[in-house]
């Protein structure tokens, strides 16, 4: 049988079914059709784009693209027709030839850039690289990595997908390596090249010389990232050593290069967490801290189910600088880009002159002056206080120890959830002048202490106390000590009238005396008299 | 920038936690809110990620009394400590007042903290302020970790790499206990007042 007819009859075969024994005749026979026709003008390209394309459909077999066997059977018809008119000219073959190299082309650029790919796939793929840019979280970077690899599989025959695929699986592998510590640029890049390669999957009649210049330029931009990624490693390579003893130039020393030198042989004072404070912060259970720290905008989640509108909430009331704060950040998209610049358009900043007599904008500075008292106690009176709750976390509170506090009056904590008397003489917390005023007040009013002894004791006390603690304010200290001789004369009445009514006793009885029991009616009648 | 407004007799104050990721600045922020949280009449404000880290920042605003006659108010901010999240930071960092650099002890943490006082000192240049005449203290936090098996660097070395040049207070702090959270707060609450008192 004549070659050219064989060839003709493979290709109808082909044409039915895609098989390997068509395929492997094919192969076979066209080394032949070569040796008998080789010399004829045109042939020689037409049995190159015949092998190719043999080649092709022998690799993918039933998967080959559907437009193989029709672009084959016009390669082999118009390889028998030259080779069945010799004479032919040579325009009217290149002719012949050009159209067929143009309807091969067609194909190949076919075959390189159609992907059997679904909107839903590459949504998926895109949703895992959103989901990396909100969070670098392992369950996302995992999310990430079985997309890029599936579609990797999918994809191995489209070599200019298949290289996009492959720098993102590259670059999601440095960010899951890296973690949080990943180039600021790494997310963005990642993102670009995936917006390249949804742009060739989404436009698959993109020419080949535009795709491959796309891909061509995200290597290139890939190398550089390398790069710089390497360049930003070194310092690591240099000071990866544990030891603390390995010298590392210390912050700000490129800011103040002149000082850094001798600074770092004068240690500036520190405040040390004491092995008590630090033991006991090691036993306590501090679970129910984030468990009474709401969620972020959790007093104003909206009750129903539906997803928030960030664009509503941007032209909401606003309730706290947090929630002005927050709507800069939507609006400036500040995640990548520069907001300092930006921020001027959203909330300029009123200059100095605009400012009323009655608003001041200072900046603070750093200053070696002391604060003036009032400061410190007015922070003092708000920190010192403590809250009602448990105990256990309470007790795990460090107190202060300023280093510079010396000199600070000190008002001790309280607790109001402990008794009063067992708090005042607490190692760690003083007593507090409030809670003994109130306590002094309530009980000299009871009139208990005229026949206790012990409750007299602790009135006595709590004026030394009181005494102690405002002896630095001359009014307090006045008024507390006129209470003090009240209440000792108070005391010396009593004994004189309980001298005067009553027989002496035996220290027995004195002693009787002493415990909490009731006393004579009459005396008790007359203590009462002379206070009320 | 400390806002006074002589009408009403009202100071406000923003004190920033600034510091690497995974630091504590949210710890100290959640400490604060729970140890006072009956004098706290506002919520505490926390937006985190899934991951529990902070997404843009945490708020948190307080009275803490009257001085001179100015009702005193202390906004408390953090940052997200997430290098790629420097954009926030820098918004963050908008007119503040008062600044603590919470840093982490642990070794490997060493390179994270001198990088994050860096970009400190260059975001706060941004907005034409100097991290060296501005209130700061530092806090070196997780000094608990010394019972543990995890290195840490020591103290002498935590001041030596961000406290030489800068000689600001600094404290040791253990954040989710409570170790030294409040004489931090106190310290820079103090220093930012001290600067404004004359014109009160």
């Amino acid at each position: 049988m004549n070659c050219l007819t064989e060839l003709k009859q493979i290709t109808d075969s082909l044409n039915i079914k895609i098989n390997d024994n068509d395929l492997d005749t094919l192969t076979r026979l066209l080394p032949v059709i070569g040796k008998q026709y080789g010399s004829i003008s045109g042939i020689p390209t037409i049995l190159k784009m015949l092998n190719s394309l043999t080649a092709y459909m022998n690799s993918r077999k039933t998967s080959a693209h559907a437009d193989c066997v029709s672009v084959l059977a016009s390669l082999g018809t118009c390889l028998s027709r030259l080779a069945a008119s010799p004479d032919t000219d040579r325009a009217t073959a290149e002719k012949l030839v050009s159209e067929q190299i143009r309807t091969y082309n067609v194909l190949k650029n076919k075959i390189s850039s159609r992907p059997d790919l679904s909107p839903d796939d590459i949504q998926d793929f895109k949703a895992a690289i959103l989901a990396i840019d909100w969070e670098i979280s392992p369950g996302n970077l995992h999310n990430f990595k079985s997309a890029v690899s599936k579609l990797l599989s999918r994809l191995k025959e489209y070599k200019i997908h298949y290289n996009f695929l492959k720098i993102m699986y590259h670059t999601g592998q440095y960010i899951a390596s890296e973690k949080a510590d990943a180039h600021t640029d790494s997310i963005p890049f990642l993102q670009s090249v995936f917006e390249n390669f949804e742009y060739l999957v989404q436009n698959p009649d993109t020419p080949l010389s535009r795709k491959k210049e796309l891909v061509l330029a995200d290597m290139k931009r890939f190398n550089e990232f390398k790069t710089r990624i390497s360049r930003k490693k070194k310092p690591d390579i240099k000071h990866a050593d544990d030891n603390d003893d390995i010298s590392m130039p210390p912050a700000l020393s490129h800011v103040r290069p002149d000082k850094a030198s001798s600074a770092a042989d004068d240690d500036p004072p520190v405040t040390r967490l004491s092995d008590d404070q630090d033991s006991y912060a090691r036993d306590e259970d501090t679970q129910s801290l984030s468990d009474l720290v709401k969620p972020a905008l959790a007093g104003r989640q909206p009750s129903s189910a539906e997803s928030r509108d960030v664009m509503d909430d941007l032209f909401t009331m606003k309730e706290s600088p947090a929630d002005e704060l927050l709507d800069e950040i939507h609006l400036l998209e500040v995640h990548g880009t520069d907001p300092a610049g930006a921020l001027a358009q959203v909330q300029p900043e009123v200059p100095d002159t605009m400012q009323s007599d009655q608003i001041k904008k200072i900046t603070p500075k750093r200053v070696e002056k002391d604060p003036i008292p009032e400061i410190g106690t007015t922070l003092d009176e708000f920190f010192n206080l403590e809250d009602s709750g448990n105990g256990k976390s309470d007790a795990g509170i460090v107190p202060f120890n300023y280093e510079d506090e010396e000199s600070e009056n000190r008002i001790p904590e309280i607790r109001p959830s402990e008794d009063i008397a067992d708090k005042k003489h607490g190692p760690e917390n003083g007593p507090d002048p409030a809670m003994l005023l109130t306590q002094l007040s309530s009980r000299i009013e009871s009139m208990e202490w005229i026949q206790d002894k012990t409750v007299l004791g602790s009135i006595k006390d709590d004026i030394s106390s009181l005494e102690k603690i405002w002896d630095r304010d001359d009014d307090k200290s006045a008024l507390i000590k006129i209470i003090s001789v009240l209440v000792n004369k108070a005391g010396e009445i009593r004994r004189v009238h309980a001298t005067q009514t009553t027989p002496p006793t035996s220290p027995s009885e004195e002693k009787a005396h002493e415990n909490p029991q009731p006393v004579h009616e009459g005396i008790l009648a007359k203590i009462k008299k002379f206070f009320s | 920038m400390a806002l006074i407004n002589v009408k009403t007799r009202e100071v406000q104050i923003k004190i920033v936690y600034y510091g690497p990721g995974r630091g504590g600045k949210t710890t100290n922020l959640e400490y604060i809110n729970h140890k006072y949280r009956s004098q706290i009449k506002t919520e505490m404000v926390s937006l985190k990620t899934q991951d529990d880290r902070t997404l843009f920042f945490d708020f948190l605003p307080f009275d803490v009394g009257q001085i001179k006659g100015f009702d005193i108010t202390i906004q408390l901010y953090t940052v997200p400590g997430q290098v790629k999240y420097n954009a926030t930071r820098r918004l963050v960092l908008r007119g503040v007042d008062g600044i603590v650099f919470v840093a982490d002890v642990q070794k490997e943490q060493r390179r994270k903290n001198i990088e994050s006082l860096n970009q400190l000192y260059e975001n706060l240049e941004t907005y034409g302020l100097d991290l060296f005449k501005m209130p700061l203290v530092m806090q070196y936090n997780k000094i608990d970790l010394k019972h543990s098996d995890i290195p840490i660097l020591s103290t002498r070395t935590m001041q030596k790499d961000l406290n030489s040049l800068l000689r600001a207070p600094a404290f040791e702090a253990c954040a989710l206990k409570g170790g030294n959270v409040i004489p931090t707060l106190k310290k820079v609450i103090s220093m930012t007042l001290t600067s404004i008192q004359t014109q009160l």
